[in-house]
């Protein structure tokens, strides 16, 4: 089915534009009514993301689902990706993509990293990066 | 010496150098009304356009008047499916948004800028109704919450919708 070969490509490339762009705050996901989706609307198009976790003994791993939707909302492109599908060597670099992709996509979405940084400077925490020696 | 014997003064200048003398001015009298012949042109061009998009707006806006009081009527059986924890009735009405809302992207453009907010505004709400429709299949989630954010996004952009025909479809052409 080279249809569906080419859609799984052209998902695959939709994950890296969106990994870029999310990461340099081009983008701004939004949270849905489902705690592990995250949603990022065009004017005609819109990408929905999934993340299950807990469903393998290694922790932080799990099963991640990246959908293209239409105008009326159904699913035109899908990609589906699992902890399991590690175990082949073409498919472990895609799960790390999806993977990463869920993790920066949730941090956007729900300003996890700006969150932390402003109640840390109310309770007058060191973060991270303040408490890290700069050298010299 | 040469240069002091060819040269000559105003006074010694010919007819024909005075009709060269004033026709500088009357080329430039003449370069101005081309000038403002093409302004005028560029501006009855501009107001031209101008007014098709106008009527091209008010077309769509006439279009949507007749959708309108339909997604009303969605949001308000949406509303109160929820009020009722009737979970068939309000993945109806999600499902009839996402049918609704598909045809009013049809109708509007994604030249305007306006109508691109309205357009992403149902693009989000179309998903959100998606996202809602899916968790309302689990018996276990509860009704509200399962569709709350769905809920406020299509109210939100039916507030928009409402604006922008108000202010379109009362406009003179």
């Amino acid at each position: 089915m080279p249809y569906v070969q080419q859609m799984q490509q052209e998902m695959l490339r939709l994950a890296q534009a969106l990994l870029q762009q999310t990461r340099q705050e081009k983008i701004k996901w939004e949270t849905t009514d489902n705690d592990n989706q995250f949603l990022f609307s065009s004017a005609k198009s819109a990408i929905l993301i999934r993340g299950s976790f807990g469903d393998y003994d290694e922790s932080g791993e799990g099963d991640f689902i990246l959908e293209l939707l239409n105008r009326g909302g159904s699913v035109a492109g899908r990609f589906e990706i699992g902890y399991e599908d590690v175990e082949s060597p073409e498919e472990a670099p895609n799960y790390e993509l999806l993977k990463e992709l869920y993790l920066e996509v949730r941090n956007n979405a729900l300003e996890i990293d700006i969150t932390l940084e402003d109640i840390h400077r109310a309770l007058g925490i060191e973060t991270d990066s303040e408490s890290t020696p700069s050298g010299g | 010496m040469l240069v002091a014997a060819n040269s000559h003064h105003w006074y010694q200048l010919t007819w024909i150098d005075w009709i060269t003398v004033a026709g500088v001015p009357l080329a430039l009298v003449g370069l101005y009304l081309t000038w403002r012949q093409a302004r005028n042109a560029a501006n009855s061009a501009k107001a031209a356009q101008d007014a098709v998009i106008s009527a091209e707006r008010k077309i769509r806006s006439k279009q949507l008047l007749i959708l309108i009081p339909q997604l009303r009527w969605t949001v308000i059986e949406l509303e109160n499916a929820i009020t009722v924890s009737d979970r068939t009735g309000a993945r109806r009405q999600l499902d009839s948004w996402r049918w609704q809302a598909g045809n009013i992207q049809g109708i509007l453009t994604a030249a305007d800028p306006e109508e691109i907010k309205i357009l992403q505004g149902l693009q989000k709400s179309v998903s959100l109704a998606r996202v809602a429709g899916s968790a309302l299949l689990d018996v276990q989630s509860p009704i509200f919450s399962g569709c709350s954010k769905a809920r406020t996004s299509i109210v939100a952009v039916c507030d928009e919708l409402n604006t922008w025909l108000g202010k379109n479809s009362t406009e003179a052409i």
